[in-house]
């Protein structure tokens, strides 16, 4: 306990006792600057405490934002989840704390400096006033003259009041002194030991936390160790990283496998001829690489793998060595030639070899296993409409799976204008024949242009044996060849069928015909298709009865082929002979033109009393037939005159007009017989202006029927009386389909009709684009002449050709442009097209 | 047609694009025959023209493909832009509607034409300077965001024509010939054989060797 005064010092105002108010006065002080200093620092504290705790609740967020990276990682987001909520709550914990120091500390130190200190400051004041008073009272009191009274009365009455005042407010201040003196040390102290309780709770809060999380921080940091474990491993795996690049190039230059991937130099074939980096590697023989650069910069336009070359089987390869860049080769197949450059000698010998291996296995694996790789993962929009047509779906036309001359089975070669199906042996004798007689093609080797596929869909072996070996059963001084047969057995067979014809039967004579009421007319029927069970599989034609009555005329049947099973007319039962009459074909007329594939058989039938029909035969009529691609649906889509096939007196029936009738409805069975029967490849027809068969089908709306006439060599420039070519008429039909093949074909683009106009004033005056640019270009392409080695500009009309070969047949897209007013281009030619 | 009539040591394809009316026609009549129509006719399909020019003492043959600028006319898109290293815009700056347009133009480049192809903004027609109705500074500053080339010109009065023309063939030839110091020879550039093969000295090709390897 500390020293007071007593009251008496205070009432006689002693030294002491004003020694003892200056003492305590100077300790109130001293107090109170501490305590003040206290109050500020602490403030500074809780602030920066506030400080603290925001920016750690900003960490937690961070940390909250760094879980959102581990998804994908369960754990590590449990763990994270975990640990960042630990984090949270000690934070709010802190808060809590900090409230408390502001609540005890400041509030209550303020409080006591408030109320105690500045209460015994403020008293200072009024005693130092009241205490000068009682000196001057003391003072007037000494001065007072004996000799007044009066003045010695007052004065000493003031004395006495004011020394009572003086003493009052002596003791009162010794009272306020002496209070605040006693209750410094507890207010202090409870203010702090409150403070430390708020420490307590804190600490004690965080570690109930740290309890409950106890466990699951034990199992992370086993986790952990787990991890580092890992972690170590796998830096001792990388610490032989070196290792690999001298692994990695011993295995590259060893390698023999077919097996390659990785960067090459391309040259681009066209534009700028620029260099540019690849990723390439090899799937299912195909030569692929990524679009993407080595920096994966990608055209937004493409797909992200383009195939080079669709099928290695053929191509070629060989080093380049001339031009600057070393390590080059060039990957060539017949329309195409790439040069590459590998980084190295040793990657240049890899690739060669490995795309030689690569080329060698496919060969191999065709020929072993007959059946082209199918491609399941590669890009199908890369490869160009006409590969995505199996060959195998060739064989599936009726005849086909045997070879069209020995019948040896699998036959994978094909000769594309006798639409026939070969073995490889005879193949070989077809290709001596030259190709005026056939031009072979590999099923599976060669890329097939569509309208190569659809003549091929057209005919097949079995139609094409019904004509070109109708009478082996008459006459056959030869041996038939077999699938082990010599080749000379072949040699000889195969020429007296194609060359000199010889099995071919003779076309009706119309005197036969019209010789007797009933005739036996040798028709080009049925082979080996039994129709009714009588005539059997004897190989020997079948023989119609024709009651010929009063027959007077002949049509070529108009092919009409359907892939959904339509009903038959219901009279068909009951009545056959009406089936083939004009009527029939009227219904029929009713129907779209939509044509599938039914193979057409050769007969001769008897439709109405005097109407004979060629090329109409029911009996194949439900035959299985594959539905690969729609024959001939698309180049006859637009196509109008649908009317009833021409009817013809017999006096006019020979080869050129069979065939000239034929091509009128694109009738390729029976355009095939024509030919058979020895058609005149130049012929004209002088009762119908001078037109060639060539006329006819492009008239008839047809690709497939021109191909097949270009295929067979039909003269493809021959002019009508009016001085129209092919070109000319399929121009003015606006069919761009036909205008391509003519064109493909080295049709003359520049003969000038009678009235003086070329294909392309016609093709101006109709303002078609596409055969105008068609025309020009291929103009444009001869002007520049043959490019010998750099065909440059040649690639670009190349390619340019493919682009319109990819249009679907044209007259739809001819009128969808002419109506179509909505388009924004004619919006804004009608606002720019002024002039 | 075998008869090489001209020879060359570069040949290039060079499209004019731009909507209908603008003028492309003319431009190419100006350039390869210094002729002009003002009643001329819809381009249909393509036209195709060519002239040779001089360039750094080689021939460049610009084979230039006159497009139709109306939909209904034009032949299928990707044939235009096949191996063609150079467009012309051609915008009318009497009508503004063709200069907005421009933008579809670029689309239809960058869709289908090689993505280095030098491409140049056009505006035809100076000659009408009191109907103008694009500012030569936006379409200026349109050019230079785009990084296009940007030339007005008049097939009309002929002014600017054979600069556009000569403008855009250097800037191919320059592109193509720093390409080949960098590849050389070996059929790089379209060529006939008819003419000696461009021989880039070995000092060069190495001197450029050892600065990029530095």
């Amino acid at each position: 306990m500390r020293a007071t005064i007593e009251f008496e010092e205070c009432l006689k105002d002693s030294p002491r006792f004003r020694q003892f108010v200056s003492k305590e006065e100077s300790d109130i002080e001293h107090l109170e600057q501490r305590l003040e200093k206290i109050i500020k620092l602490c403030n500074v504290a809780v602030d920066s405490g506030k400080e603290y705790v925001k920016n750690q609740s900003a960490f937690a967020m961070s940390l909250w934002d760094l879980q959102q990276h581990f998804l994908d990682n369960k754990n590590a987001h449990n763990a994270l989840g975990k640990l960042i909520h630990c984090f949270q709550e000690m934070n709010k914990f802190h808060t809590i704390l900090l409230d408390q120091a502001s609540r005890t500390v400041l509030k209550n130190l303020s409080v006591f400096v408030k109320d105690d200190i500045n209460q015994v400051k403020d008293y200072k004041g009024h005693f130092l006033k009241v205490s000068e008073g009682y000196d001057n009272a003391l003072i007037k009191n000494a001065q007072a003259s004996k000799n007044r009274p009066q003045e010695m009365q007052e004065a000493a009455n003031i004395l006495s009041a004011s020394k009572s005042c003086f003493q009052h407010t002596a003791l009162d201040y010794v009272n306020y002194i002496t209070l605040a003196q006693a209750r410094k040390v507890p207010s202090i102290l409870s203010t702090l030991l409150d403070y430390y309780q708020a420490c307590v709770t804190y600490y004690h809060q965080g570690f109930d936390l740290c309890n409950d999380f106890d466990e699951f921080f034990k199992n992370i940091s086993e986790d952990l160790n787990a991890l580092r474990g890992d972690y170590q491993q796998l830096e001792k795996a990388m610490q032989n990283r070196h290792m690999s690049v001298n692994r990695y190039c011993d295995s590259n230059t060893n390698s023999t496998s077919n097996k390659i991937e990785g960067y090459l130099f391309k040259k681009k074939s066209k534009g700028f001829k620029t260099w540019c980096r690849r990723w390439f590697y090899l799937s299912d023989n195909q030569l692929v690489y990524s679009d993407l650069d080595s920096h994966c910069r990608k055209r937004s336009n493409e797909d992200s793998f383009s195939v080079m070359e669709e099928d290695l089987r053929i191509c070629s390869v060989r080093p380049v060595n001339e031009g600057d860049r070393r390590f080059c080769f060039e990957v060539i197949s017949p329309t195409k030639s790439h040069i590459l450059q590998a980084d190295s000698a040793d990657m240049l010998s890899l690739w060669i070899s490995a795309l030689q291996h690569s080329i060698g296995a496919a060969i191999q694996h065709d020929s072993t296993h007959h059946s082209r790789p199918q491609s399941t993962n590669t890009p199908n929009n890369a490869l160009p409409a006409k590969r995505r047509i199996h060959w195998e779906e060739f064989l599936k036309i009726p005849g086909n799976a045997y070879c069209c001359d020995c019948r040896s089975p699998e036959p994978r070669w094909a000769s594309i204008n006798l639409g026939i199906t070969l073995c490889i042996e005879c193949s070989g004798v077809h290709r001596s024949l030259g190709v005026h007689y056939s031009k072979v093609r590999s099923l599976t080797l060669d890329a097939w242009e569509t309208e190569n596929v659809k003549v091929m869909m057209e005919l097949g072996n079995e139609v094409v044996n019904r004509i070109y070996e109708a009478r082996i059963g008459d006459d056959c001084g030869l041996k038939k060849p077999t699938e082990h047969c010599e080749i000379g057995v072949r040699e000889a067979w195969i020429k007296a069928k194609y060359v000199e014809r010889r099995f071919v039967c003779g076309m009706p004579k119309p005197q036969e015909l019209l010789a007797s009421e009933t005739a036996e007319v040798l028709s080009i029927d049925s082979g080996g298709v039994v129709e009714d069970g009588e005539s059997g599989g004897s190989g020997i034609a079948k023989r119609a009865t024709l009651s010929l009555g009063g027959t007077r005329k002949w049509a070529v049947k108009k092919l009409r082929r359907r892939q959904k099973q339509r009903p038959l007319p219901k009279t068909l039962s009951d009545d056959p002979s009406i089936y083939n009459t004009a009527k029939t074909g009227d219904e029929l007329d009713d129907d779209d033109d939509d044509e599938s594939i039914n193979i057409p058989s050769m007969s001769l039938s008897i439709s109405r009393d005097d109407l004979l029909v060629i090329g109409d035969d029911l009996a194949l009529d439900r035959l299985e037939t594959p539905g690969i691609l729609g024959s001939d649906q698309e180049s006859t889509d637009g196509e109008s005159d649908a009317e009833t096939p021409e009817e013809l007196p017999f006096s006019q029936l020979d080869a050129n007009q069979l065939l000239y009738m034929a091509s009128v409805v694109h009738n390729l069975p029976v355009m095939c017989m024509a030919f058979a029967l020895g058609a005149d490849k130049v012929w004209k027809n002088p009762q119908d202006r001078q037109r060639s068969f060539l006329h006819q089908a492009v008239i008839s709306g047809s690709v497939m029927a021109c191909e097949f006439l270009l295929l067979n060599g039909a003269a493809i420039d021959a002019v009508d009386e009016m001085g129209y070519s092919a070109l000319h008429i399929s121009t003015a039909k606006g069919h761009i389909a036909q205008v391509y093949l003519l064109l493909k074909h080295k049709a003359a683009y520049d003969l000038a009709s009678s009235d003086g106009k070329k294909a392309l004033d016609i093709a101006v005056d109709q303002e078609n684009a596409d055969i105008v640019t068609l025309l020009r270009l291929t103009q444009l392409n001869d002007e520049i002449g043959p490019n010998d080695e750099y065909n440059g500009e040649d690639e670009t009309y190349k390619n340019v050709m493919k682009d319109f070969s990819k249009l679907p047949a044209s007259q739809t897209r001819v009128l969808r442009q002419r109506h179509d007013s909505n388009t924004l281009e004619s919006q804004r030619s009608s606002l720019t097209n002024s002039d | 047609m075998g008869a090489r009539e001209d020879e060359y040591d570069y040949l290039f394809k060079v499209v004019l694009i731009g909507d209908s009316g603008v003028g492309k026609s003319n431009l190419l009549s100006r350039f390869t025959r210094n002729e002009f129509n003002l009643e001329s006719k819809s381009t249909i399909g393509v036209e195709f023209a060519t002239r040779s020019i001089e360039v750094d003492g080689k021939t460049i043959k610009a084979q230039i493909w006159d497009t139709a600028g109306q939909e209904r006319y034009r032949a299928i898109t990707s044939a235009y832009y096949r191996g063609a290293v150079g467009a012309l815009l051609v915008y009318d700056i009497a009508k503004h509607l063709t200069y907005e347009n421009v933008e579809r133009w670029l689309r239809e480049l960058r869709d289908h034409a090689d993505q280095n192809i030098v491409i140049m903004l056009v505006g035809n027609k100076s000659d009408l300077r009191h109907l103008r109705s694009v500012p030569t500074d936006e379409a200026k500053l349109f050019a230079e965001r785009n990084g296009l080339s940007f030339i007005e010109t008049s097939a009309l009065d002929s002014t600017n024509v054979e600069t556009a023309f000569q403008n855009i063939l250097t800037e191919i030839y320059r592109i193509v010939s720093q390409k080949q110091i960098r590849d050389p020879p070996e059929g790089d550039v379209i060529r006939p054989s008819n003419v000696e093969p461009i021989d880039v000295k070995p000092t060069v090709t190495a001197d450029v060797r050892k600065q990029c390897c530095q």
